[in-house]
């Protein structure tokens, strides 16, 4: 395990050519687009030029193209995301530590209902090889992965909402239930606080958002648990558990962990996707996170915001995959950094 | 102790059932060496597989029976078989860089096949009782904590060897066990098999296509031939004596390092199993055919505690 420590350090050191990387990109996307933060805001408005000119000189979009870059990288250095183009005086850096713990908690959610469904719709699948549950098993995936989520979302939100009126359509708390916030993550600050009534309420505003989200991601883990389980389940090691008198039950679990890797690849780059902001699922149940967030900074043109944004994703990928790669350590004893 | 007795095994294929093993008998004794020797897909390894309940589906006993220390093992439930593997019947395989878990300790592997079996009240006595095994196939204790990775292949069939005596079974079948391995290790290894067999009194099914070598350790052995056993008997008067022209054949075939001469080969190609040959299945290939062969199938011989299938003998 030395070798994995040595390993780690060196994975995190490569984390940053990768922010500078996408941090040098969106922010030439972000400036060849068409449109800057003053248009953005001022719309079709009419506004005489020169005092155009003093806005953006006072947002500091009139110095030159390389000073705006270092400027920023610097802040970003010191941990500092700047201070949003858009909303004046509103720091990046608040936006985010306001906007993520909503991002995590569906995706922690979310995540959940994906891996749940799919593991084990994937291995009935593998265990009932050609038959026609097996069929079953594979359709649904491939109907999972190519639900429109909106469309999945509109779906739930009219059964349990509006016809049922089981569960709320939208956001993540009911305006009239009171949380003190600490972590952001409501289910875990209404456990801390000890407030059932929160509790019930976030957990009932989490349904929709990560059913919906986590349906349409299960698809993905039942073909690859099928596909990888059923293959360690015809290998040599297995028929040698047989051999050996080893019970069915534990035999699968044996091939189960053989089948892991992959999957465990699949679950780093979900989650990772998913903490940069399930954006449809976002907009659907209007809930306050990453994914809406950056879809109106990109729209308002707010060059820090999603700049800021970027750098974020950029370092919890690279996170994630620090993540990733231990747990591969842990599972397969060949595996030597 | 063993009497498998008119075996068929049909493997189904969309083309229709495919019979990998035609009316079989054999029997084994306690503590006897039988080698089941044939060319590849001639039916030997899933004659011995069917034993302890491995066949792989589509394959399927379709009649016969096996009766194993009284116990008729082509009735037993799934529950039945898999208590007798592993404690009364072991099994090892042909490649033993697959046939171990890659993600789990050899010691583990052993402990849990022990403790499946209920034969140690606990972990820590399992692993001692996995210790003493691997020193009995040579390994040294300490290694219990490697992980199969960690060791040479020769090493690694000697765990899978370990794995199959550590409860004493009755029975031991190889399939193959020296084939993937070089010369020097298949020697170290058959050796091993031979002093296992004498310290535990146990019976061996050795199958292999290697008839010096089954020549070498067996007691008694069979030939299979498009998946029929054409002949059975002790193993001297079988290879000294042959009843059956294929017997001859593959003795002749057999390369000898002391002799200088061109390697024979059996002319012809085994027979598409989907649509053998009348008559004897070896007669296309056979150079003492007569008429009969081409048009009746032999009849199973005894000729002095010897069987065999072939015209030629009556």
């Amino acid at each position: 395990m030395a070798g994995l420590g040595r390993y780690l350090v060196i994975r995190a050191l490569l984390i940053i050519p990768t922010v500078l990387i996408l941090y040098t990109l969106v922010f030439i996307i972000m400036r060849v687009i068409p449109g800057d933060p003053v248009q953005a805001a001022l719309g079709t408005r009419y506004i005489p030029p020169e005092q155009l000119e003093a806005l953006r000189q006072k947002l500091g979009l009139d110095k030159p193209y390389h000073v705006q870059y270092f400027e920023y990288l610097a802040g970003v250095i010191r941990g500092d995301f700047g201070e949003s183009l858009s909303v004046q005086g509103r720091s990046i850096t608040a936006d985010i530590l306001d906007k993520f713990p909503a991002t995590l908690e569906l995706t922690i959610f979310s995540f959940m209902v994906s891996v749940l469904i799919g593991i084990s719709t994937g291995i009935i699948a593998a265990l009932r090889k050609g038959t026609k549950i097996d069929a079953t098993m594979r359709i649904y995936s491939i109907v999972a992965y190519t639900l429109f989520i909106p469309w999945l979302g509109s779906i739930l939100i009219m059964i349990f909402s509006i016809w049922l009126g089981l569960l709320p359509t939208h956001g993540r708390l009911d305006p009239r239930t009171e949380l003190q916030e600490i972590t952001g993550l409501y289910v875990l600050d209404s456990i801390l606080t000890r407030n059932m009534d929160a509790l019930k309420d976030a957990l009932s505003h989490l349904v929709l958002p990560s059913l919906t989200l986590g349906i349409v991601l299960s698809g993905a883990y039942t073909r690859l648990v099928r596909a990888n389980l059923s293959e360690a389940l015809l290998s040599d090691f297995v028929r040698a558990y047989r051999a050996r008198g080893v019970r069915e039950r534990r035999i699968l679990m044996h091939a189960f962990r053989n089948s892991l890797i992959p999957i465990v690849t699949m679950m780093g780059l979900q989650m990772a996707i998913l903490l940069g902001g399930a954006v449809l699922t976002e907009t659907t149940f209007s809930w306050p996170g990453m994914g809406r967030y950056l879809l109106e900074r990109v729209e308002a043109r707010d060059y820090t915001a999603v700049q800021g944004v970027v750098v974020f994703f950029a370092l919890i990928v690279g996170l994630i995959s620090l993540i990733v790669d231990t747990i591969y350590a842990l599972i397969d004893p060949r595996i030597r950094y | 102790m063993l009497e498998v007795k008119g075996l068929n095994i049909d493997y189904m294929t969309l083309r229709g059932p495919l019979r990998a093993v035609k009316d079989a008998w054999l029997s084994v004794d306690r503590g006897e060496w039988l080698s089941i020797v044939g060319e590849s897909g001639s039916g030997k390894s899933t004659l011995a597989m069917s034993i302890p309940g491995l066949l792989m589906p589509p394959g399927r006993i379709t009649s016969g029976s096996i009766v194993f220390d009284g116990k008729e093992l082509t009735r037993l439930s799934r529950e039945e078989l898999r208590r007798i593997r592993g404690s009364e019947i072991g099994v090892v395989f042909q490649d033993p860089l697959t046939s171990l878990d890659p993600l789990r300790t050899i010691g583990d592997q052993i402990a849990e096949e022990i403790l499946e079996h209920d034969a140690a009240s606990s972990k820590r006595e399992a692993l001692e009782m996995a210790a003493e095994a691997l020193e009995a196939v040579g390994i040294p204790r300490n290694r219990i904590k490697y992980y199969p990775h960690q060791l040479s292949g020769g090493q690694r069939q000697r765990v899978v060897i370990a794995s199959a005596i550590v409860l004493r079974p009755k029975l031991l079948i190889a399939d193959e066990p020296t084939t993937a391995l070089d010369v020097i290790v298949q020697a170290k290894i058959m050796e091993l098999m031979k002093d296992l067999q004498k310290k535990l009194g146990m019976a061996v099914i050795l199958i292999t296509h290697d008839i010096a070598l089954a020549a070498e350790v067996s007691d008694r052995m069979a030939v299979m031939y498009a998946a029929e056993i054409v002949e059975e008997g002790p193993v001297d008067e079988v290879v000294s004596r042959p009843l059956h022209p294929y017997t001859e054949a593959l003795i002749k075939a057999t390369p000898d390092l002391w002799r200088e001469k061109t390697l024979y080969s059996i002319p012809g190609n085994p027979p598409d199993l989907r649509n053998p040959p009348r008559g004897c299945r070896f007669h296309p290939r056979c150079h003492r055919v007569f008429d009969r062969c081409r048009l009746e199938e032999p009849r199973r011989l005894r000729i002095n505690g010897r069987t065999v299938s072939c015209h030629l003998h009556g």
